[in-house]
């Protein structure tokens, strides 16, 4: 792209995961112009990635009914009408609908809109042990990019640790790969699962999905572990052993129930989280669902936000998986349709009957087993004092713990008191951990709910020259 | 030099071989792999140390969030390995 342009377009789309993709095509479909904007080389998001140019699988796929769905949709998704912007990142967003958009490493574009969707997904949460920060303890995120991106295993052999049925599709690529899984370290009780199949039930994808996940671990032989805690992970330079222990119902370490497991590769999930900060600096109201993923955007039965022409999609609006992206992406895109009057009033409203409906749906859905899989508050009274918390800053739990003890009750005010929130990734991991510390630490009087946190421009780091101008910068 | 292709998965045809040096050590990859995925195919597993308790950290969140797997490359520092694809004559430089 010349680094001179300047993209206006009648609706921006930030995030090419499978709420973006979803709503770019309908508005494309309909000869609406949409800048859509991915940070990463691929569209699809998490589901989607895929090995690039120059790398070719030849090996048997995985059958996923979810991804094929969405690699359906991919399909149906005509550049006609859509301006695409891949490996860019949005780092800022200002009064009637201004983005700047880092290209690449040093080029800043405007890309200006009527009007703005932000699906920019989700994503991994936390819970901090003593040594978590060390090589060799990884995401299971990671896990399956370096798998699915690159075509190379993190690990020959691994523990997988954490909460959620992410553990068990991240253990299914691995071994699906040629990997070793050691076992699979479930946070939470067993009996509470059985819980879920009335929520699982309209969604026979999901069901099929996970009989296909358990079984491969009951092949292959690896263990399923229920109520075991990463306590610890040990090692000097490098991780070699991870200690456990059993929990009791609330989520407390039970005594001398610790065992040593010798790995040098952990991968650790415990979730997700609506990515919202972008939300929030377009000045868009936030709301707290804890049993959705903690902050997210706040938005009516249309997917529009408090602000004027400005929508969200997916999991920024609460997290419950790819059915329900699809399904806001398009609510969205009817809605805009309609506003821009490309679209006959009794044909959007009988998508919007439909699409209320089935979001109901899908928040139950996943509300219900975000609940089932949720490391209970009261585990974060174990963490030791010496455990870092803020990765970026070396900030401890002993320093937060301190801070509140201090009367720093609130986000912006342990922000102060530690640093933590304020190294280089902008609070990405730390701050739900941080939330749910207040939460339960210094959980504040008239509501429950713990604040959000602001959000400015630069959205990540930037390199100064990004801001020069143009002529100058090729002069350097 | 270092080449461990033991952990890369059977059955893709890379088609394109680099060469990269890491900390002056030649790697031998494959275009379309992330910088982050040869370094650990490659045995580098501890990327830098921590700013403040100079601990040793490696990837992480593997997708460009949680920023640990920063790296000098090509004499620009603090690129994330994870988001950036590896190509012919790249230098990089760990400080771990």
């Amino acid at each position: 792209m010349d680094r001179t342009t300047r993209v206006s377009v009648d609706v921006v789309v930030v995030g090419g995961g499978f709420a973006g993709v979803r709503c770019a095509t309908l508005l494309a479909e309909s000869g609406v112009s949409v800048c859509l904007l991915e940070e990463n080389t691929h569209l699809g998001g998490q589901l989607l990635r895929r090995l690039p140019e120059g790398l070719t699988n030849n090996r048997r796929q995985t059958k996923d009914a979810v991804r094929r769905m969405g690699l359906r949709f991919l399909n149906q998704l005509r550049m006609q009408n859509i301006t695409l912007m891949t490996g860019t990142a949005v780092i800022g967003i200002y009064p009637d609908i201004r983005l700047s958009v880092l290209v690449g490493e040093r080029d800043v574009v405007e890309v200006r809109g009527k009007y703005l969707v932000l699906s920019m997904g989700a994503r991994e949460r936390f819970f901090p042990f003593p040594g978590w920060t060390l090589p060799g303890v990884i995401s299971t995120g990671m896990v399956q990019v370096s798998i699915k991106n690159s075509g190379i295993l993190p690990a020959p052999r691994m523990l997988i640790g954490g909460s959620g049925l992410f553990l068990l599709s991240a253990a299914y690529e691995f071994m699906h790969a040629g990997g070793r899984v050691i076992s699979v370290l479930e946070d939470s009780g067993m009996i509470s699962k059985m819980r879920m199949l009335p929520a699982v039930m309209p969604f026979p994808v999901k069901v099929i999905e996970g009989a296909r996940f358990v079984s491969a671990l009951v092949r292959h032989g690896v263990p399923w572990r229920f109520r075991r805690r990463i306590v610890a992970a040990e090692g000097k330079e490098a991780l070699k052993s991870v200690v456990v222990a059993r929990t009791d119902r609330r989520g407390r370490i039970r005594q001398g129930t610790e065992k040593r497991i010798v790995t040098d590769t952990l991968a650790v999930g415990y979730g997700f989280v609506p990515n919202t900060g972008l939300a929030a600096m377009a000045g868009c109201a936030m709301e707290y669902r804890s049993m959705l993923g903690g902050w997210t955007v706040k938005v009516n039965d249309w997917m529009e936000t408090s602000v004027t022409r400005v929508f969200a999609a997916g999991e920024p609006t609460g997290i419950a998986g790819a059915l329900k992206s699809i399904d806001e992406g398009e609510i969205a895109a009817i809605r805009i349709l309609q506003l821009m009057e490309k679209i006959p009033d009794a044909l959007a409203l009988r998508h919007f009957s439909r699409g209320k409906r089935r979001r109901r749906a899908h928040e139950r859905f996943g509300a219900h087993f975000n609940g089932l899989f949720r490391v209970p508050l009261a585990a974060l009274e174990d963490i030791p004092d010496e455990t870092v918390v803020c990765r970026c800053e070396d900030v401890k739990m002993g320093d937060i713990r301190r801070a509140i003890m201090a009367g720093y009750r609130t986000l912006p005010g342990i922000k102060t008191a530690t640093r933590s929130t304020m190294g280089s990734c902008q609070g990405s991991t730390c701050i739900p951990i941080l939330n749910d510390i207040i939460s339960l630490l210094a959980p504040p009087e008239s509501t429950k709910d713990p604040d959000p946190t602001s959000f400015r421009p630069p959205a990540r780091p930037v390199r100064m020259g990004a801001f020069l101008d143009k002529n100058q910068h090729s002069m350097q | 030099m270092k080449s461990a292709d033991t952990l890369r998965i059977d059955g893709i045809d890379r088609n394109n071989p680099v060469m990269i040096r890491v900390n002056g050590h030649p790697v031998r990859a494959y275009s379309g792999e992330t910088l982050l995925a040869v370094l650990i195919a490659a045995g580098f597993r501890t990327l830098r140390s921590s700013p403040v308790l100079k601990e040793p950290r490696g990837g992480f969140c593997g997708m460009g969030i949680c920023r640990e797997c920063l790296a000098k490359v090509n004499g620009v520092p603090g690129v994330r390995a994870c988001m950036t694809q590896v190509e012919d004559g790249m230098e990089v430089d760990l400080n771990g």
